[in-house]
């Protein structure tokens, strides 16, 4: 068995080429046709016009990587989406993205092919003809669930070491006045190397309401890219709140596209990263509607040598006024490697808007830590309160209570490491 | 309790203190009088163990041990409290979560159990009633939002829940009105006990109405230039401190 198993092994490694190779070999299927199909070819040809970027992009500037490019990945088997969701009402409805797509209305099938023709992100191409067996989450009209959907991005680990390659991907249509609470959770707790190469993307119809809740954490050796694109559309609220600890290289893409007016954005993230945890952190809000809001609170607890980039751009367009956007990026810096690099930036062209951005970053703050100190708390303690009171004003927005919960334990365990050092 | 020998001590590589001498025992209440820029609150932060105090000669001796060879949590684990002149202000810290765990560091340390949340909170109710602080105090983040007045009132709470041996006042009574002032006075008159003693750091005569010192030292240069009782207090106040210099 061994010996068979070994011989399978080497067979595939030499068919295999490192990524960058290997999927300009894409062919579309044979027997395929239908929209989604011609969007697969259409974003293989997008990313064969763009190819792969380097540092002179902007969006690519600081992130490494040839250590993904130069890398031989052996495909997952499964899509890489778990979901239980138990019984659900008729008004939501879980598909497979292959047979979902071709029945949605043309309204919603023109929205995907018109995001991709303009889809600057080639991992995001890469992912739209790579992916297998993608999910369509479709709400109809006012349906309003309470309780959150939970999918989990993740793959059973593959025998052998190769590192291997998945593409999760999900396609959320809300449709008018649907109110729903979705969880992406990417906790994989494997040594194996991997990449994912993961591809979320958002239609909020009029009055929509999405909470989005996404977690990674307990990864190691692993590359992991997500983007995520929101469509808003009249008096629709997206609401995100991302928490990031770990990964070797791990890059997070949020575009959010104001297309109707008095829709709002809230996006939030913590990040807690030590070791060598590599987080890009890109998010940018279209304002392409009037009276849309937008708003980012961005914090980065950084220890060890841990680096991190947070990229944020509000754009405004010239008839988008009474925009109004507020970019917040706190930063707290524990040790002398750790390095972050925050650009928020704005764009606009409209006369009427009111935005406004800020970024702060620092170490724990002396005063704060004597005060502490001189009533007898321990230097150790008082670091750790301190810097979990930091990343509080993220947790504490964190719903349902029980993933609340769930995330600050994670986050004091992981704080109670770094502060030791 | 606290002898201090021939102190001096630089701030960011100035000399502030010149040789001060003091000697405190238990139940003992000392003010410690001066104008602006006398050193009056470096002497408070080098018994705190502040780090940007650099002493450079001289012997602190609390107990009857080295105090300068301790930790700033290690003096408040020994018994000793600075209210500071401005409390840090620690958004995100639970006032009453932070109390606790004050108060359990200290329990920690003479070999007793630590008390939860509940268990605590009888003790904390004892404390708020007899310093007179409302008890919305407790839920707010340290200091955070406190106007100048609730800022001092929370320092008081911090010394009645942590009953320390030497207690040093570092200008409690500046920034309050004369309401405010009296309150904290009499909160602060609640500790006092025979076993245990209290440094007042004071620019004005006025808290010594409500707190009667049993020595008034005037700090002058960086030195102790004159010593009495609460009538040298009364005399600074009419005179000014030129007659000192």
């Amino acid at each position: 068995m061994t010996g068979k198993y070994l011989i399978m092994n080497k067979e595939m490694k030499i068919n295999s080429k490192p990524y960058r190779e290997e999927v300009l070999k894409w062919k579309p299927e044979p027997t395929a046709g239908g929209e989604l199909a011609r969007i697969r070819e259409q974003a293989f040809h997008r990313f064969q016009e763009l190819g792969f970027p380097t540092r002179q992009h902007e969006a690519w500037k600081y992130i490494y990587l040839d250590s993904i490019l130069n890398t031989v990945y052996t495909p997952a088997s499964a899509s890489g989406i778990e979901t239980d969701q138990g019984s659900l009402p008729s008004s939501v409805r879980i598909s497979s993205l292959e047979s979902g797509f071709e029945k949605l209305p043309h309204v919603y099938q023109n929205w995907l092919k018109n995001r991709i023709a303009v889809e600057e992100n080639v991992f995001s191409l890469i992912n739209e003809f790579q992916n297998k067996e993608g999910l369509l989450v479709f709400y109809s009209k006012n349906m309003i669930l309470e309780r959150s959907l939970q999918f989990s991005l993740t793959v059973p680990e593959p025998s052998g070491s190769e590192p291997f390659i998945f593409y999760p991907r999900i396609c959320f249509v809300l449709e008018e006045g649907v109110k729903a609470e979705v969880i992406l959770n990417h906790s994989s707790f494997t040594q194996h190397p991997y990449f994912m190469n993961a591809m979320v993307d958002i239609y909020l119809a009029e009055g929509a309401e999405l909470r989005l809740s996404s977690i990674q954490h307990g990864i190691a050796d692993t590359s992991a890219f997500m983007k995520i694109a929101a469509t808003l559309q009249k008096k629709s609220r997206f609401e995100m709140i991302s928490f990031t600890q770990g990964g070797l290289t791990s890059r997070q893409e949020t575009q959010v596209d104001f297309r109707g007016s008095e829709a709002s954005c809230h996006l939030k993230n913590l990040s807690v990263l030590r070791g060598v945890s590599r987080f890009y952190q890109h998010a940018t809000a279209n304002h392409y509607a009037g009276e849309c809001q937008s708003n980012q609170l961005f914090k980065t607890i950084l220890a060890g040598e841990a680096q991190s980039e947070v990229n944020s751009l509000v754009h405004v367009v010239r008839d988008a006024q009474k925009s109004e956007s507020r970019q917040l990026n706190r930063n707290l810096i524990l040790s002398d490697k750790a390095r972050i690099y925050s650009r928020p930036q704005l764009k606009i062209y409209a006369d009427d808007v009111k935005c406004s951005h800020g970024a702060a970053t620092g170490q724990l703050d002396d005063s704060e830590l004597f005060y502490l100190r001189s009533r007898g708390i321990s230097k150790e303690q008082a670091r750790l309160m301190m810097t979990l009171a930091f990343a509080e004003e993220v947790i504490q927005l964190i719903e349902p209570k029980t993933l609340r919960d769930e995330i600050e334990k994670i986050v004091k365990k992981e704080l109670e490491g770094i502060v030791k050092h | 309790m606290l002898v201090i020998k021939d102190l001096h001590a630089n701030v960011a590589g100035k000399e502030i203190l010149k040789g001060v001498n003091l000697e405190i025992h238990a139940g003992e209440v000392h003010a410690i009088m001066g104008p602006n820029g006398s050193g009056k609150s470096t002497l408070a932060k080098v018994l705190a163990g502040h780090p940007l105090v650099e002493i450079t000669k001289g012997s602190i001796s609390y107990e009857g041990k080295d105090l300068t060879a301790f930790a700033p949590e290690e003096r408040a684990l020994q018994g000793i409290f600075m209210a500071f002149q401005y409390p840090v202000e620690i958004p995100g810290v639970n006032n009453a979560g932070f109390l606790r765990m004050a108060y359990n560091a200290k329990r920690k340390k003479h070999g007793l159990s630590e008390l939860d949340p509940i268990e605590f909170d009888n003790v904390l109710q004892a404390k708020i009633k007899m310093v007179e602080i409302p008890e919305q105090f407790l839920d707010r983040a340290v200091n955070h939002g406190f106007s100048g007045g609730e800022k001092k009132r929370n320092e008081i709470l911090q010394m009645a829940v942590l009953e320390p041996k030497l207690a040093v006042l570092d200008e409690t009574d500046s920034g309050l009105d004369i309401d405010a002032l009296r309150s904290v006075a009499e909160g602060v008159n609640r500790l006092k006990r025979s076993d245990n003693a209290m440094i007042l750091v004071t620019h004005y005569q006025r808290l010594l109405d409500y707190i009667i010192p049993d020595f008034v030292h005037i700090l002058l240069g960086g030195r102790i230039v004159k010593s009495g009782d609460k009538s040298l207090a009364l005399e600074v106040e009419k005179k000014g401190y030129d007659w000192l210099q």
